[in-house]
């Protein structure tokens, strides 16, 4: 049952606590997290679009720059184009080089300025770098046709230079063009200024022109080559400004935003790509930030939210789960059990309505429980004494048993040793006949003596015979006139002892009729008075009295009175019990079977025995037994009785 | 019955609209930039045919325009056909894409001595597997009765004006730093400062500048008596015409390979692989040389007439091997160059213009 009860508290299903987290996780928690992840996407959005704007500002700024630094350049080489002693046919050349010198030193930006004839043929430089043949070169067949053109950034060799030829015609008085000036701008000027260029830690600009080739990059190697991943260079030359997240070739997450120079402005008309690159992770270190923030303050909101749970918990459903396990408790029968709630709330109120009805389930359950105790105690003593008395059934067959093999014994042992004692006491006396005066005296005495032991024996073995057909054989009840057997006995079992000791037998007032076995209650007369007439002072001529006096329950007491020598009070119980003699076989012969025979047969009539005697006075024997027409019911009473006792 | 009628039709029709407005499959062309009459087209043809790759033929005259062309629109070109001294250059330039070669197996018919010559020797960026070339003088005989053997006759006053160069830095500073007992790849500034003189003596004898079919073509008709062409373009235009000889002047000759080279921007990089190994083949290598007059690098002489094998001008003499050098990187010294051969240039210029 308890383990039960257990089961049904830890239960998820079932368990309170995760109703309840479940319910504030839902009711609280989960609209408080969305409410945080739209607050943080809206904030990393504005974050990126201030990024975004941040780099715009700067691609554009980098842009105008640029610009501007070639801008310079183009009017730069245009003054000189226009100088009087570059448009002078007579200047000779050495003046023009000195100029063009000049110029160079002036205007840093210029890495060389060449002079150079309508065929494409070089008539003076600074220096005399190999761009191969002037006439296939776009900018110069430009600036013969009268503009200033603007190359796109190409290599000079031999000194591997990177660079931007701008070309302005030098014009005769009608209007076309006689020689051109070619001024190199040195890439590295333009670098300059977009290798200072930082954007936090990782941020770099880089320019490329409408081939995608990178024209300004921090690594030099990647210069006219092309912009790389191709995902960027796609993003860069499909939109004229934007913004792109991509893995540069070393995986490494890149932001990138990017704007078209104002071609517009350019004369040269290239669609040049200016760009700032940053690491993605220092680009949205401030979004990582906010992220980070947002997390902890989502922590601890939900910790906040945890921590009520828990107070919930205590404030609310510790009492309930009290009166739970209480309940539990008195379930199992545990009444001792109560709430303890110390809140004054709803709870509160529950629970001591609660501890109120336990009690009154305690009142009414101690009344029940108290008799329940008593019915369960007298069972116990009726099991106890059922027990008792199987055992004490069981024991008085085992001594039934026993008894009853005894009885045989003594009955097989006493018929049989008889026969042989007979013989001896017979042969005895004819040897002792025929020996008479032929044997001295000690002899003839002798054989007295083993005559006369055969014949005790034989007496005391018919006694015991007698004592155990008693006990053995069964009783016929049958409706018995003692004053007839008082008669017969006196006529023929003691006529011999009568006549020789001169003993009266009185029966002042006849003797009722009485309910017993015929032969049985004429040995126990017969012993009685024989009892009577034996136990007498010497000299004393006896005189037996029979008497008889109504008795309990439909019994009859008789009661034979002698004038012998009475028994001592002491010796009064003793007298019934088996071989027990209070005197020497000298003085009164006898077996001790007598008396022991006499209890026996009245008890198994249903009797009493007992004797009244005063020492040197005589002695009263009595015993009952059942009056005739009485004896069905009294029998079973005595033999209750006798039971019980 | 009329839907059953219609519906057939319709069928039809949309399979011929379908028809008309589908788009041909897209078929794969290569563009290949070569010098002015130096392929064969019915190889480009048979190229065609075979791969099923449209080869779009476009040519240069001289050096200067390849390089001016390919810097400036090098995304127009797939296989550029390179003469040597253009390759570092064009590496320079970060113009070249890296060859892969296992994708050309024909470059083991490449005969030794083209083999990984000084300018790329690991072939990362060019293959040399086309023709070669060395420049001599073309003379007319009519004018120049004396045997020429030396590049001195051009600065032989009797020849005055009537003497050309090819319009090539290169090919007319070798002219003057082998008159000069020079090599053509020298960086020692005093023999360029001889070399200079030389130049200042050869202007003063007015050379003029032609590309090598016009110098051909003058000392055809006579307005040049001697000029500086390649051999192979004096066989082509002037193999049968008796009175303008090929001269292989004893100083020595430059020589030029033409090499294939693959534009760093090109979208068919694969194809482009497939041409070249195809031009490599022995029986189209032979077919080149057999039309144009010029030997060819690869090892195909079984392939091509005895005749023209047996030519000197278009074969020369294996000696020419010793004579002659290929060009080598010569590094920042290429100013010097250049400013000797505007120098030459400059001179001829002024007298035009005086004129």
């Amino acid at each position: 049952m308890n383990k039960k009860h257990f089961y049904h508290l830890v239960d998820p299903r079932r368990s309170l606590y995760l109703k309840v987290s479940i319910f504030f996780l839902a009711g609280v928690i989960v609209p408080l997290s969305l409410v945080f992840f739209i607050h943080y996407i809206n904030i990393s959005k504005q974050t990126h679009l201030l990024i975004k704007q941040d780099m715009a500002n700067l691609t554009g700024e980098l842009g105008r720059i640029v610009e501007d630094k070639i801008l310079d350049a183009t009017k730069q080489i245009t003054l000189l184009a226009t100088s009087q002693t570059m448009q002078s046919d007579t200047a000779p050349a050495e003046e023009k080089l000195t100029l063009m010198r000049k110029f160079c030193d002036l205007f840093r930006v210029f890495n060389n300025i060449t002079l150079i004839d309508v065929d494409g043929i070089v008539q003076t430089a600074v220096k005399y770098d190999f761009v191969g043949d002037w006439k296939y070169k776009k900018w110069f067949k430009s600036a013969l046709d009268g503009n200033i053109a603007v190359s796109p950034v190409h290599i000079i060799m031999p000194s591997e230079k990177f660079v931007i030829t701008v070309t302005s015609p030098i014009t005769a008085l009608d209007d076309k063009a006689k020689a051109v000036v070619a001024g190199q701008i040195s890439m590295e000027k333009i670098w300059e200024i977009t290798d200072r260029v930082k954007f936090g830690k990782s941020g770099f600009a880089f320019i490329t022109d409408d081939n995608a080739k990178i024209l300004c990059f921090p690594d030099k190697d990647k210069i006219l080559r092309k912009l790389t991943p191709l995902k960027l260079q796609n993003k860069l030359y499909s939109d004229k400004s934007g913004f792109i997240e991509f893995s540069d070739e070393h995986n490494i997450s890149k932001v990138c935003f990017y704007s078209t120079l104002n071609s517009e402005k350019q004369p040269y008309g290239q669609n040049w790509r200016i760009g700032i690159i940053q690491d993605k992770h220092e680009s949205y270190a401030i979004v990582d930030k906010i992220t980070i923030h947002t997390i902890i303050m989502a922590t601890g909101c939900i910790f906040l939210m945890a921590v009520l749970v828990v107070i919930f918990g205590r404030t609310v459903i510790k009492p309930i789960m009290a009166i739970m396990h209480t309940m539990t408790e008195i379930a199992n029968g545990n009444l001792e059990t109560m709430v303890q709630v110390d809140s004054r709330d709803e709870l509160g109120q529950l629970a001591e309505s609660f501890n109120k009805m336990v009690g009154n389930l305690r009142i009414s359950t101690t009344s029940i429980e108290n008799l329940n105790y008593e019915i369960t105690e007298r069972k116990r003593a009726e099991e106890n004494m059922k027990e008792l008395n199987s055992e004490l059934e069981q024991a008085v067959k085992k001594l039934e048993e026993t008894n009853q093999e005894l009885k045989n014994f003594v009955y097989i042992a006493s018929h049989d040793l008889r026969e042989p004692l007979r013989k001896i006491s017979a042969f005895g006396s004819m040897v002792q006949k025929s020996l008479s005066g032929k044997i001295d005296g000690d002899d003839a005495e002798n054989l007295n003596f083993m005559i006369d032991g055969a014949n005790r024996m034989t007496k005391m073995i018919e006694g015991l015979l007698l004592y155990s057909r008693v006990s053995s054989k069964a009783h016929f009840a049958e409706v018995v006139d003692l004053n007839d057997i008082v008669k017969e006995i006196g006529q023929l079992e003691l006529s011999v002892l009568l006549e020789e000791k001169h003993t009266t037998i009185d029966v002042p007032v006849p003797l009722p009729e009485v309910d017993a076995d015929p032969v049985q209650i004429r040995q126990l007369l017969q012993n009685l008075i024989a009892n009577g007439m034996k136990y007498q002072a010497k000299d004393n001529v006896p005189h037996i009295t029979l008497t008889s006096q109504p008795a309990a329950n439909g019994m009859v007491r008789i009661n034979i009175t002698d004038n012998g020598i009475g028994i001592k009070p002491e010796f009064q119980q003793a007298i019934f019990v088996m071989f027990k003699r209070l005197h020497s076989k000298n003085e009164y012969e006898g077996t001790g079977i007598g008396l022991a025979v006499c209890k026996k047969i009245v008890e198994k009539n249903g009797g009493q025995i007992g004797v009244e005697s005063e020492f040197g006075k005589g002695s009263t024997f009595w015993f009952t037994v059942p009056l005739a027409g009485k004896s069905a019911g009294i029998g079973e009473e005595a033999a209750i009785a006798v039971r019980s006792v | 019955m009329k839907k059953i009628i219609c519906l057939p039709a319709i069928v039809f029709l949309i399979i011929c609209v379908n028809y008309c407005f589908a788009q041909p499959p897209a078929t794969k062309q290569i563009v290949f930039y070569t010098w002015k009459e130096y392929i064969d087209k019915s190889i480009l043809e048979d190229f065609e045919k075979q791969f099923d790759i449209k080869v779009i033929l476009k040519e240069y005259e001289t050096r200067d325009m390849m390089l001016s062309e390919v810097q400036s629109e090098s995304e127009q070109f797939d296989v550029i056909l390179a003469t040597d001294i253009t390759v570092p250059l064009l590496i320079k330039y970060r113009l070249l894409a890296e060859l892969d070669l296992t994708k050309i197996p024909n470059r083991k018919f490449i005969k030794k001595q083209f083999q990984n010559l000084p300018l790329d020797p690991d072939n990362k960026y060019s293959l040399a597997g086309y023709l070669w070339a060395f420049t001599g003088l073309a003379v007319n005989t009519d004018f120049v009765k004396e045997n020429i053997d030396s590049w001195s006759a051009l600065w032989d006053k009797k020849y005055k004006g009537k003497i050309a160069l090819m319009d090539d830095c290169h090919e007319a500073m070798a002219a003057v730093l082998k008159y000069s007992n020079f090599s053509i790849n020298t960086t020692d500034h005093n023999e360029l400062a001889i070399a200079e003189k030389n130049a200042v003596s050869l202007k003063e004898n007015e050379v003029q500048f032609n590309n090598t079919f016009e110098n051909i073509e003058k000392v055809m008709d006579g307005r040049l008596w001697i000029a500086q062409t390649y051999n192979g373009d004096f066989v082509y235009k002037a193999e049968n015409i008796t009175n303008i000889r090929f001269i292989l002047p004893r100083e020595g000759v430059s020589l030029t390979v033409d090499n294939f080279v693959i534009s760093v921007d090109s979208r068919n990089k694969n194809e482009a692989h497939q041409f070249i190994n195809f031009l490599m083949s022995p029986a189209n290598a032979a077919r080149s040389s057999t039309t144009f007059f010029y030997p060819t690098v690869i090892e195909a002489d079984y392939l091509i007439g005895k005749e023209l094998l047996k030519n000197p001008v278009a074969y020369p003499p294996v000696k020419i091997f010793r004579i002659g050098n290929f060009p080598e990187d010569i590094g920042s010294t290429e100013s010097e160059y250049v400013r000797i051969f505007n120098l030459l240039k400059q001179k001829q210029d002024n007298r035009v213009s005086n004129e």
